[in-house]
């Protein structure tokens, strides 16, 4: 092998190790990228899995089932953190999210319209979030349901 | 005036006929500094591929909604079995003083059991069927009565063998009853909810 241009072996070294000094940095942008990419791509995953839509669905079928599998005089508590979350994110009050309408449960959070799905138990419900001594809210929402 | 360096064997660096000794060298080639900056340009083409691959998956994941007909079905057949027994009897209302069972409780079937099938959209049809047979003890070919509301025309979509998620979900439950005023009966339910377009995308 003819090494050209490196009429000295000091002056070939010096020139290996401005490459190196190249390659080290191309790396490092290489691998932040890579990186940066990844994060993304986490986050978009996190995000997708906790959007509104799927919440919104999520506790509409949830609340309709109970409904449905529930007797008059029943009192329900039902857990919606996660509805809480999504809603303080979206700037709307806990206590509007769920609505009752002609045997339909319709939960609007992010104030699009929300998600509605339909009851067979001809009954009436009625539904409160739970708070706590200060007046905040626990995350619990009370359903009640009696005979119509 | 430049020196050219000899390698010889890839081990010797070899000047004026002078031995170095021995050095490992990178082999440098002319003309290909732009071949790391094409292959770069290639992986970020294969990891703009892999996003939108996991974009596309993640979107036909979480873009399905979840079925829940199954369980809407069993516990509309729960309902339908309590109402016409429970605590060991029949209602009560199903029966006239004659021990027959009563037209009555037929026509108000679905009100008669706190059951309300009629969707809020107009011109939508309903999305549930409900049957309710009841069969002799020892005749159990065909049923002695049957109280049915909804949509009827979901029963033949339930023959069909091979299932498809775009049609109506079906179960059929059956239980023995055995009334010491009414006798022994078979009772056989049939529960069917459609819902296709908020289950099924």
């Amino acid at each position: 092998m003819i090494m050209k241009g490196c009429n000295q072996i000091s002056v070939c070294k010096g020139r290996m190790s401005e490459k190196k000094g190249q390659v080290l940095i191309e790396n490092i942008v290489f691998i932040v990228l890579n990186l940066a990419f990844l994060s993304i791509m986490i986050l978009f995953l996190l995000k997708q899995s906790s959007g509104v839509a799927i919440v919104e669905e999520t506790y509409s079928k949830q609340i309709a089932l109970l409904i449905d599998s529930a007797k008059p005089g029943m009192i329900m508590e039902i857990n919606m953190e996660d509805a809480m979350k999504a809603s303080k994110d979206k700037k709307r009050d806990f206590a509007k999210i769920i609505n009752f309408n002609r045997s339909e449960v319709n939960l609007d959070i992010g104030n699009k319209g929300g998600y509605s799905y339909h009851y067979f138990n001809d009954v009436s419900v009625a539904a409160y979030p739970n708070q706590n001594e200060k007046g905040e809210y626990t995350g619990m929402y009370i359903v009640t349901v009696s005979r119509k | 005036m430049r020196r050219s360096l000899i390698v010889r064997n890839g081990n010797n660096f070899q000047s004026s006929g002078k031995s170095l000794g021995k050095f490992t060298v990178r082999k440098m080639i002319s003309g290909k500094k732009g071949g790391d900056k094409i292959i770069s340009l290639y992986w970020f083409v294969i990891l703009t591929l892999i996003a939108g691959g996991v974009v596309l998956m993640t979107n036909a994941f979480y873009g399905k909604p979840y079925d829940v007909r199954n369980m809407e079905s069993e516990i509309l057949a729960n309902k339908a079995a309590d109402c016409v027994y429970s605590g060991g009897k029949f209602n009560p209302e199903l029966f006239s003083d004659q021990g027959t069972f009563k037209g009555e409780f037929k026509d108000k079937f679905l009100s008669k059991c706190n059951l309300n099938f009629k969707n809020n959209k107009e011109f939508e049809e309903e999305q549930y069927y409900l049957k309710v047979e009841f069969f002799e003890y020892t005749h159990l070919k065909e049923p002695l009565f049957f109280l049915e509301g909804g949509n009827q025309n979901y029963l033949s979509d339930c023959k069909i063998k091979e299932r498809s998620k775009n049609l109506p979900v079906c179960l059929e439950a059956s239980f023995y009853v055995n009334d010491l005023a009414s006798g022994a009966y078979l009772v056989k339910i049939t529960s069917i909810v459609s819902k296709t377009e908020q289950n099924v995308k």
